[in-house]
């Protein structure tokens, strides 16, 4: 009996270019609703500079503070003290998503997310007695900080 | 060669379909004329002047020696991009803000201010 069989079609340039095309749309539209990334930053307030020894305890008054910072973030009352707060907050975050979107073959979706946040601040605080003289003054440039070792440390201070 | 323009047409559709760009901006805005602040005198000025040329403050704080008016207003900016399955987003909030220090009395004795809000900006997250 004899044998016959379908002659194998060889895989031509033109064949090979269609399907990494169809391979690669593919590719995308399954991504775009399969994974997604998403990077933030944000920063709120206006810049705060160290004082450094600009101000002197005890001679220094809530004007002069006033002069220089203009006006400041927050304003408290602490006991019979003042206490004028100057901020800048910096965050950043990110947040990455895989999936498989099964939603209208199944009632639930697999899905699996994970995101981090980091926020820094910068921070000066000044504190007056009643008749607006400095007592003291205290800052943290909480931006100067490394990134990922600030964002994986656990510990308290600077990692 | 017809072929070949569809297929790069259809990838170019999908990249441009998948990704956009996008630009906020939200104002959270007081009237703070920079300008009045120059009809303030401190030691004279009383809180009752004040608040007839700024309006009510946003925010009122309590002090052993008076009250402190808060005047504030803001302005952040927005911007956002998309990328098939990347997406930036960066946001800078800067303000305006005017405070007043009025003694028991109810008379400024000092004020300060910071007009910034015109700093924020637009850009991407790196």
């Amino acid at each position: 009996m004899a044998h016959r069989s379908m002659p194998e079609r060889p895989l031509t340039a033109s064949r090979f270019r269609s399907a990494l095309i169809l391979f690669i749309l593919a590719g995308i539209v399954f991504m775009t609703g399969c994974a997604s990334f998403r990077i933030m930053h944000a920063r709120e307030g206006n810049d705060v500079t160290d004082p450094g020894n600009r101000f002197q305890p005890g001679k220094s008054s809530l004007g002069d503070v006033l002069a220089v910072y203009g006006a400041p973030t927050e304003i408290h009352k602490l006991g019979v003290e003042t206490l004028l707060v100057y901020e800048r907050m910096h965050y950043r975050g990110g947040q990455m998503t895989v999936g498989i979107p099964m939603s209208d073959i199944l009632p639930s979706s697999v899905n699996l997310s994970g995101h981090g946040d980091l926020i820094r601040y910068d921070t000066a605080a000044f504190f007056f007695r009643p008749d607006s003289v400095l007592i003291r003054t205290a800052y943290v440039q909480g931006s100067s900080y490394p990134f990922w070792d600030t964002f994986w440390s656990d510990k308290t201070g600077r990692p | 060669m017809a072929r070949r323009f569809l297929f790069t047409g259809l990838i170019l559709m999908i990249l441009f379909a998948a990704g956009c760009a996008a630009v906020g901006r939200t104002r959270d805005f007081r009237p703070i004329e920079p300008s009045s602040l120059s009809r303030v005198t401190p030691g004279v000025t009383t809180g009752a002047e004040v608040i007839r040329l700024f309006g009510p403050p946003s925010q009122i704080v309590r002090l052993s020696n008076g009250n402190a008016y808060i005047y504030s207003s803001k302005l952040s900016k927005t911007t956002g991009l998309w990328l098939a399955i990347i997406t930036f987003v960066n946001m800078d909030t800067r303000q305006d803000q005017v405070v007043f220090f009025l003694n028991s009395q109810d008379v400024v004795t000092h004020h300060g201010a910071s007009f910034h809000a015109g700093e924020a900006s637009y850009g991407l997250p790196f």
